[in-house]
């Protein structure tokens, strides 16, 4: 019993450091656009198959796969920015939301058409055993997932608090018109800010690629889905906050899936959105 | 031709599930939850004619009955967020029905083989209307009738007093609150209003579709309810008509020739409709040049 | 005194509705000119027209004679223009020094620009001391005058040859409105243009070379702080002229 509960948390922070990256990616998107960009997972699911492209055509090795992962979802989210979010930078959200969705559907039969079996297999992260560890047995993947994940958030902070993008970032994500009058060039470093979202969101979907050894179209709507729960678990809009909501997500979850069966697990997660935002504390609805 | 009759079938279902947002739509709310009010209707209406023998007719009133006591019940408590959070909101309420009805089995035994909802293999043999010998023309006749008196009722309330103040709470709700009304009950009065008609129109799908299963419900549907009305905009019922006809009979039809390029085509249409009219089709201004079109005279020129 | 920025028959519109209906005015170099006028006359609309908010429909903006009318607004702070926004609009979740960093955008970087940007970060604090006290705490945190004096010295940081002020005395207390026009008028001895808009006449008066008064989207007086009666400037500034 022990032993489960021990394996099931540690499970459960390894999926939460996978949503932890999509839950930053997500929240940088918001701050700097104030829009939900539910596009996002998909254009990490191109990325995704992207990669798998590469691999079944050259049998390329994992890091190259990283980098097209990440380079691609790059590019698709740059491509969503353009059509969808930069032509109604002031006008309307709704006009946005919409957009998004169409694209969300031209994503996901872009990699259709390239890649049209509904399952491809993804080189795994780590093939040799587990670690035996005092009695409790731990997946290398878990460990591979929370190293990348923390040293990508160290990385986010150095980027975001010691370079000179950074202040500009947290200055259009604070205040837009401060940063125009400031000089800042608010759509050019949007622009810049949703790149980096997307890379942070490609590698995401690299690593859960490769830890799940494969990639589904559905992964697009997984990933919108995990990230967007695990920012709003965090209370809209801060950093801290979602990874704090990412990791709970994941415990709540590991937890759940061994109690309830994984059916019920995604049930319970929407039902706890549900409440937080319908019955729950004021401070997490405001923004 | 059934073809066509189909086709007729699936636009009026997808109108109703259309006007279902556009109710909610006037007050200014976005709800991504009126798939999940979709499905309850679908799966209340059958369960209701194949598990219980009704007639299709007191099965739809009780799925619209049941839509409606959902939204209400979900709309008190959700309303109480705004804008960014209750898309979030009924996203989550909408994505917890769908996971509910996949998780739902209730199954009795007729003759020799269970019929009833099995969890993730959906809901077979909705069977009411081949039973009772309807031929597609009759159904799709049956769900226009339904279609028309929606769109009636709610062209009527559009003109009345309850459509002004839904609009009001639209446009301004700090004005609308200070001029007297009160904004919770126009909401949920609205969204209720919306789940009513969402349940119709999805227990008229559970029957002339036969088989239901929860994907069918997922937030791809839930968008499509929210794209009708502000594709074709807020200015009046025939908006969302015409977006319905515009996606379904047009984009999804009419390119079905192209095969697996539809979709990407499909996405850019849609997209290129938000740039150039972010405001819909159909709005104020629109609106009233078509209506000197059909009935000259300058009503409403400047 | 030459005029540094030159404003002619500007007309900037929201929708159908114009704010300023054809705006000609001069700032001179070196010297403090004010705008007044009473609540929607259009003083706003012009500081961010100037700026590069707003696009103005018709009509030229020229600094030291080149053209900026329709240039986006952080081309218009590389040319020489810092709008110290109404309503102090600081970086509220950010620091102070990382506010003044902000600022400092703009410039170049690279090792010389390093060094002039921290020796300008000095002479903030030392003009702004309550800034260097609280030099690593969120802006948010600040009171009203001290959000005021970051803006200013944010602005101040773009090292521009304008500096417009929209209201800065607004909402802040009477010692705090001295000590803000304190530095307003420090910063024209140490050779800064200012044009600053304000709805406190008195105060306004006392330090402008120069002042126009604003009504409905047009200048209705232009003239020296002797040249009509205080009481009159006021009645007009707050009222407009009866009609």
């Amino acid at each position: 019993m022990l032993a489960d509960l021990v394996q099931n948390t540690l499970d459960g922070l390894a999926a939460g450091s996978a949503y932890a990256l999509l839950a930053v990616g997500f929240t940088l998107i918001f701050g700097v656009l104030r829009r939900v960009n539910l596009c996002y997972g998909p254009a990490i699911m191109l990325g995704c198959y992207a990669a798998t492209f590469v691999h079944l055509s050259f049998g390329a090795g994992l890091l190259v796969l990283a980098l097209v992962c990440v380079l691609a979802s790059v590019l698709a989210g740059g491509y969503v920015e353009r059509l969808c979010f930069a032509p109604h930078r002031k006008g309307s959200g709704i006009a946005a939301m919409v957009a998004s969705f169409a694209l969300w559907m031209q994503l996901e039969e872009v990699a259709i058409l390239a890649l049209p079996k509904h399952l491809y297999p993804f080189p795994a992260l780590y093939d040799g055993k587990p670690i035996d560890l005092a009695g409790f047995t731990i997946r290398v993947e878990a460990l591979v997932m929370l190293g990348a994940a923390s040293v990508v958030c160290a990385a986010l902070w150095w980027v975001l608090y010691r370079t000179r993008f950074g202040i500009a970032a947290r200055a259009v994500i604070d205040s837009p018109l401060a940063a125009e009058l400031s000089g800042i060039s608010v759509p050019r470093v949007s622009m810049g800010v949703f790149a980096l979202a997307s890379a942070i969101g490609g590698l995401a979907g690299f690593l859960v690629s490769a830890s799940f050894e494969q990639v589904t179209p559905m992964l697009g709507m997984w990933s919108t889905f995990k990230g967007l729960l695990a920012m709003m678990l965090g209370g809209l809009g801060s950093l801290p906050g979602a990874v704090a909501g990412a990791l709970v997500l994941g415990l709540v979850e590991a937890h759940s899936q061994w109690f309830l069966g994984p059916q019920l697990r995604d049930l319970l997660a929407f039902l706890m959105l549900f409440m937080l935002l319908a019955i729950g504390p004021r401070w997490m609805t405001t923004r | 031709m059934d073809f066509y009759f189909g086709l007729a079938q699936l636009i009026g279902v997808h109108t109703l599930l259309g006007l279902s947002a556009y109710v909610v739509l006037l007050t200014g709310q976005v709800s991504l939850a009126q798939a999940g009010f979709f499905a309850i209707g679908a799966y209340v209406a059958a369960m209701l004619t194949v598990l219980a023998g009704w007639h299709l007719v007191p099965a739809l009133g009780a799925a619209a009955l049941t839509g409606a006591t959902t939204a209400c019940a979900v709309g008190f408590p959700a309303l109480r967020v705004k804008g960014l959070m209750l898309v979030i909101a009924t996203l989550a309420f909408g994505e917890g029905v769908r996971l509910f009805f996949f998780n739902f089995d209730y199954q009795i035994a007729r003759g020799d083989v269970k019929v009833g909802p099995l969890g993730g293999e959906g809901f077979r043999q909705i069977r009411f209307f081949p039973e009772n010998g309807w031929t597609t023309l009759e159904v799709m006749l049956f769900i226009w009738i339904f279609v028309l008196l929606v769109m009636a009722l709610l062209w009527w309330l559009d003109r009345s007093r309850y459509g002004a103040v839904l609009r009001a709470v639209g446009e301004d709700e700090l004005a609308a609150q200070s001029a007297g009304i009160n904004l919770t009950a126009v909401k949920v009065s609205a969204i209720t209003l919306g789940g009513a008609i969402a349940a119709l129109g999805g227990g008229l799908y559970a029957h002339y579709a036969t088989h239901i299963e929860h994907l069918s419900f997922g937030i791809l549907l839930a968008t499509f309810a929210i794209a009708y009305p502000i594709v074709g905009g807020l200015a009046s019922v025939f908006g969302t008509l015409a977006a319905v006809l515009f996606v379904q009979g047009f984009l999804v039809e009419g390119l079905r020739d192209l095969g697996d390029w539809r979709n990407l085509l499909f996405g850019a249409l849609i997209v290129l409709a938000m740039n150039l009219r972010p405001r819909g089709f159909l709005d104020a201004g629109n609106l009233r040049a078509i209506k000197r079109l059909f009935w000259g005279g300058g009503r409403g020129a400047p | 005194m030459p005029a540094l920025l030159e404003v002619a028959d500007l007309v900037t519109a929201y929708g159908k509705i114009e704010a300023l209906k054809g705006v000609t005015l001069e700032v001179a170099e070196g010297g403090i000119t004010c705008l007044l006028g009473p609540n929607g006359a259009g003083k706003t609309t012009l500081m961010y027209s100037i700026a590069g908010i707003l696009k103005p429909r018709r009509g030229s903006i020229r600094l030291r004679g080149e053209e900026l009318g329709g240039c986006a607004p952080h081309e218009a702070v590389s040319r020489g223009i810092a709008l110290v926004p109404e309503n102090r609009l600081v970086f509220p979740s950010m620091s102070v020094i990382d506010n003044l960093e902000a600022g400092a955008y703009r410039r170049q970087g690279g090792r010389t620009g390093r060094g002039e940007i921290d020796a300008d970060l000095q002479r903030m604090f030392g003009r702004f001391p309550r800034l260097k006290e609280r030099s690593a705490q969120l802006a948010g945190t600040l009171s009203g005058g001290e959000q005021q004096m970051l803006a200013v010295a944010r602005a101040l940081m773009s090292r521009p040859k304008l500096l417009l002020m929209d209201e800065p005395s607004l909402g802040l207390a009477p010692l705090v409105v001295e000590e803000i026009f304190r530095i307003v008028s420090e910063l024209h001895r140490d050779g800064t243009t200012v044009f600053l808009v304000e709805q406190n006449a008195h105060m306004a008066l006392k330090v402008a070379q120069h002042f126009y008064l604003m009504e409905q989207g047009r200048v209705s007086f232009s003239g020296d702080p002797g040249s009509l009666a205080e009481d009159e400037v006021i009645r007009r500034a707050y009222l407009g002229s009866a009609k």
